[in-house]
């Protein structure tokens, strides 16, 4: 990653970007001013370099460009956006925020319909179907695929989909003197999809560990890198 | 043999008996005769005034009895029981005086009745006046020469009669008991004194009514002033004031006035008392005085035949007062005037019928005007100022319903009346004087009480602001309500019990019922207890130290509330920052030792299908295929999402496809540029040519829907500004000619961090792409911790993923695949050893748990075995 030539730029942004992962680092040590300062820095140049990009990269552009130099119809149609923008804006002041619900209530909304509608679409929909053409065991068997190892991966999926639905069921059956309970064979079904869950967890942990090394790895080398490129015209 | 007369039983006993030999009363009073040492005097202090004033009880009619048990009962108040009989001895000492002759005579009754013969009986003043010859010059002189004694005992008599009458509001704390006494007074002291004309003189008992007074005037002004004490009272506070304080002005307590005068030992004043013990007939003036009220005042009147000796001696002497006025010193002149200036109200309504003597005693006093040319200035002064009261009184008198009518009523018997009169025609503050004895029927009293009245009035109106100041420093200095003096405790339920006493004391005519007619009925309400005891407290609420201490507490507890509480300090050096530095220092030597040796000892992964499906689908990608390449990671990421795409991206580039990059996120355009200039720079891509990029895609889903439906409108331009699409008279950048939607594209490829973006790519996306003859592939490259949720829509049947690479394995396998040394193969032993200490210290943790839990539950079987 690190090229043999070194220029100037490199040497500054390599002793930069060695400082603040030892800022990091210091963590280790417990919460501590160096750390905070690291975040800090972090966060406002995340958020400037945001509020560049959006501003560059969609309003100018997307905006304010088809404002100066577009047609009527444009220009018309694109008031919607304009007014509905400068009211989003009055979010910023307590007394003027009620006209912002406006632009955001269109936000929500939309936002909403379109996350329903793709889970639906894209995710329910085709998962139960997934499910369900598991055990059709012809079409696996035209696939090449062997028909038992599909039947049993099928029926563990099946299963770990159906136990792992019960243990989501919180419904409990009211009775006079006796304590809230779900039904017993919810029960257990809910103690079977708790093992699947579990699984899931595990996997998610190992993926988020593995994820976070990756990035301790990164850093690591850089450092090691770094020190080697820094010191190598003294040790040769 | 002589015999001598019981004064208790009445039997007769030898002479030499000093007790009565039948009841054991002694016969000869202890100071009663004469001391060997004549010249020896016995201060009056010394003298046990309850025999004195017990022995004459058995021969004294009922009424004076009641006067002298009163007397007892107001025994701590001497002045006022000392000139409670000025006025009887007064007239003794008219008689004295002038009858000079009769004073052996008088001496010889007082041996035969062998009767206490005390000095202190009557004042000494007035039994000096008996022997005016000895009250020469020289006396006057003395007198004149030493006024500082006579000033000692003037602020002596003064702090007696201050102390006197806190002792009578000391007595008030208890409520029921002294006040109610006042009231209780009124009708009982209306009573006396209208049994004495009924018993006497058969006058009508309804002719004096006090409580009539009280209740129609000094309840009214009661209620119309909001505190009683605060009210001038029609006392001249400042006239009795410059009385009191004026030096001239001799002292009203004969007995201090004896008792000082005995300790600087003046003769006149030896000579007076020696000649008063010796000469002053107590019996026969006692025993005549005891007969004179059984006597009606007509029968006095009508025949002065009936008369005691004495009396009309009396008559025979009228104009004596008047030479004895100039021959005697002028400060005993004006006692005397003061005395008897009180008595002025029947002066000029019976002057006729009134015994000469009785005349000439209230012409010598209350008639001042004649006289003043013989007085002094100052006694006239002191005179004229006398008389508002005293007119005051009258006019009181005179309104009082069933009045007795002056002629009907001798002066003195009118002069005994008037203290209530004159009591009672002031407001309430008058009654308070008024309850301590039946017999205080003279002026001289009456000064004496306008003088404690205007006192007390000042006392507890400077009480009262003394009250409100020790209230604010009470609540200031947090003084408990203990601290009050008695005096001011003492005051609170005057006004209240006075006031509902006062109401029990209302003669009531009944109007219906049972009782219609009657009078003297209680009223209805005379047990509700009305309390205006509120207007005395102070506004300001009263808590005690301990309250004060609890409120601060609780305000301190409060105030604590809105303050942030220092976060403690932990010691840097803690078991968990212990094991915290530990595992570090574990994972930094794993991953430290492949990067620092530089060797790779562990193998790659092995290929799995996805990451195959991966690598197939962009074998199969044509040539000059165009792409569409999402990079939605964040920087944080770009460790692990940069090691991963890297391969899939160089695969890629090295089959010569066109990239059109965008982004989800708004550091995405900067992630892609990095990742380009830094792993593919090899590949030469650039910019506007091989690839673009088309910037940020806000909306997140809905921008992804925004992509799918019309890719045009959403992502015209590029981050440079440059129209990227085919417009009239613009043909579009190489990576994206001949692509009007994204199922043109021939591989849609996203790099996602996020399982939540990824999958809005499946769902909002991936729709998208597929058309009625063909499909273009939706591949992704995606973090670790993604995988578990994006493994489902590659497994699902028909696939909506059609390939993924996930995580550093995945990364490294398709690296294998690829046979590239690319990133991930450098990262794999580190990779690796991270992973495997992570298995490790999870498994020894683990391990240690379930061996520290089996030991203690051992220890805790065995501790029961033992138990």
């Amino acid at each position: 990653m690190i090229a043999p030539d070194l220029t100037l730029a490199d040497l500054l942004g390599g002793f930069v970007g060695l400082w603040l992962t030892l800022l990091v680092f210091s963590y280790l040590l417990g919460d501590n001013f160096l750390f905070r300062i690291a975040i800090h820095i972090f966060i406002g140049v995340a958020a400037g370099f945001s509020a560049v990009v959006a501003f560059y990269n969609v309003i100018l552009p997307q905006l304010i460009l088809p404002l100066l130099s577009g047609g009527e119809v444009e220009r018309l149609l694109l008031l919607v956006p304009l007014i509905l923008s400068i009211m989003l804006l009055a979010k910023v002041s307590p007394k003027l925020a009620r006209w912002g619900n406006v632009s955001m209530a269109y936000m929500v909304g939309v936002g909403a319909a379109v996350a329903i509608g793709g889970s639906l679409m894209g995710t329910l929909f085709p998962q139960v179907r997934a499910i369900i053409n598991l055990f059709d065991l012809q079409a696996a068997e035209e696939g090449g695929s062997s028909i038992f190892f599909q039947f049993v991966n099928g029926s563990i999926i099946l299963v770990g989909a159906l136990t792992t639905l019960a243990y989501f069921h919180f419904g409990t059956s009211a009775k006079s003197d006796q304590p809230s309970q779900r039904p017993a064979w919810i029960e257990w079904l809910a103690q079977i999809g708790k093992i699947f869950i579990a699984i899931a967890f595990g996997v998610l942990f190992a993926g988020v560990y593995s994820a976070a090394l990756m990035s301790l790895i990164d850093r690591l080398y850089f450092i090691v890198d770094f020190v080697r490129t820094i010191l190598r015209p003294f040790v040769s | 043999m002589p015999e001598i007369r019981c004064p208790m039983c009445g039997k007769e006993n030898p002479a030499d008996l000093d007790s009565c030999q039948f009841c054991q009363a002694r016969l000869k009073p202890v100071i009663g005769q004469p001391p060997p040492d004549e010249t020896k005097h016995i201060p009056s202090e010394e003298i046990p005034l309850e025999e004195n004033d017990r022995q004459p009880d058995s021969d004294s009619p009922d009424w004076l009895k009641e006067i002298r048990s009163g007397e007892d009962e107001i025994r701590d108040f001497p002045e006022k029981s000392d000139d409670s009989n000025e006025w009887l001895s007064s007239l003794r000492d008219e008689n004295g005086v002038d009858a000079e002759s009769e004073d052996e005579d008088l001496s010889d009754q007082t041996q035969d009745f062998d009767f206490p013969t005390d000095t202190d009986h009557l004042p000494e003043w007035l039994e000096s006046l008996r022997s005016p010859g000895d009250t020469g010059e020289g006396s006057l002189e003395e007198q004149e020469e030493d006024p500082d004694w006579l000033d000692r005992i003037r602020r002596r008599k003064e702090e007696d009669e201050r102390i006197a009458y806190q002792a009578s509001f000391d007595e008030a704390e208890d409520g029921a008991e002294t006040i109610p006494e006042f009231s209780k007074y009124e009708p009982e002291q209306a009573e006396q004194e209208t049994k004495l004309p009924a018993d006497d003189f058969e006058e009508p008992e309804s002719t004096f009514e006090p409580s009539d007074v009280i209740s129609e005037q000094g309840e009214q002004e009661l209620s119309e002033s909001g505190f009683w004490l605060e009210d001038e009272t029609p006392f001249p506070a400042d006239e009795s004031d410059e009385e009191i304080e004026s030096p001239e002005v001799p002292a009203f307590d004969e007995d201090e006035l004896l008792a000082e005068a005995s300790g600087a030992d003046p003769d006149w004043l030896r000579r007076l008392q020696e000649d008063a013990s010796a000469a002053v007939d107590d019996e026969a003036v006692t025993m005549k005085f005891d007969e004179f009220p059984e006597e009606s005042p007509e029968e006095i009147d009508e025949s002065p035949d009936a008369l005691p000796d004495w009396l009309a001696d009396e008559e025979g002497a009228p104009e004596t007062p008047q030479p004895e006025s100039e021959e005697m010193p002028d400060w005993l002149a004006e006692s005397i005037t003061d005395e008897t200036s009180a008595p002025s109200k029947g002066e000029d309504e019976q002057p006729d019928v009134l015994p000469d003597w009785i005349s000439e005693q209230e012409g010598a006093t209350e008639a001042s005007s004649p006289e003043s040319e013989e007085v002094p200035d100052w006694l006239a002064e002191s005179i004229s100022d006398e008389t508002p009261p005293q007119s005051a009184a009258e006019d009181q008198s005179e309104s009082a319903p069933g009045d007795i009518e002056a002629g009907e009523v001798p002066d003195w018997l009118l002069g005994y009346r008037e203290p209530p009169d004159t009591v009672q025609s002031e407001e309430g503050i008058a009654e308070i004087p008024s309850e301590k004895g039946p017999d205080l029927p003279l002026a001289g009293d009456d000064e004496i009480l306008t003088l404690q009245e205007e006192e007390l009035a000042e006392d507890l109106g400077l009480e009262v602001e003394e009250e409100q100041q020790l209230d604010e420093e009470r609540t200031d200095s947090d003084l408990t309500p203990a601290d009050l003096p008695a005096w001011l405790e003492a005051m609170r339920p005057i006004e209240s019990e006075t006031s509902r006493d006062r109401d029990v004391g209302v003669d009531l005519v009944e109007g219906a019922g049972p009782l219609a007619g009657l009078s003297g009925v209680l009223a209805a309400d005379t047990n509700i207890p009305r309390s205006l005891k509120d207007s005395a407290y102070a506004p300001r609420l009263q808590v005690t130290t301990e309250q004060r201490a609890h409120v601060d507490l609780l305000e301190e507890m409060i105030a604590g509330e809105g303050k942030a509480r220092p976060i403690p300090k932990q010691s840097v050096i803690s078991p968990q920052n212990v094991l915290r530095w530990a595992i570090s220092l574990v994972l930094f030597i794993a991953i430290l030792w492949p990067a620092i040796t530089a060797e790779r000892q562990t193998p790659l992964p092995a290929i799995s299908q996805e990451t195959g499906d991966v690598s197939s689908l962009i074998n199969e990608l044509p040539a000059e295929a165009r792409l569409l390449v999402a990079f939605d990671y964040q920087p944080g990421l770009s460790a692990e999402m940069d090691t991963i795409a890297a391969a899939v991206l160089d695969h890629i580039m090295l089959r010569g496809a066109y990239l059109t990059l965008v982004s989800t996120s708004p550091t995405g355009p900067f992630v892609a540029e990095r990742f380009l200039s830094q792993t593919q720079s090899t590949h030469d891509y650039t910019h506007g040519e091989e690839y673009i990029n088309m910037g940020y895609i806000p909306g997140g889903a809905a921008g992804l829907l925004s992509l799918a439906a019309s890719p045009q409108r959403t992502i015209p331009y590029t981050t440079d500004g440059v129209e990227a699409w085919e417009v009239s008279g613009h043909d579009a950048l190489p990576p994206l000619q001949g692509v009007g939607s994204l199922a043109d594209f021939s591989m849609v490829l996203a790099l996602v961090d996020d399982p939540d973006v990824a999958r809005a790519w499946i769902e909002q996306v991936q729709p998208y792409l597929a058309t009625s003859d063909a499909e273009t592939p939706l591949v992704m490259v995606v973090s670790a911790q993604s995988e578990p949720l994006i493994r489902p829509y590659y497994d699902a049947f028909p696939q909506q993923l059609q390939g993924f690479v996930a995580g550093m394995r995945g990364g490294a396998s398709y690296a294998r695949l690829t046979g590239r040394t690319s990133p991930p193969t450098r990262y794999w032993d580190a990779f690796s050893a991270g992973l495997s200490v992570a298995a490790v210290l999870i498994i020894v943790g683990g391990v240690v748990n379930v061996a520290s839990m089996l030991i203690s539950r051992r220890e805790l079987f065995v501790d029961k075995d033992q138990t």
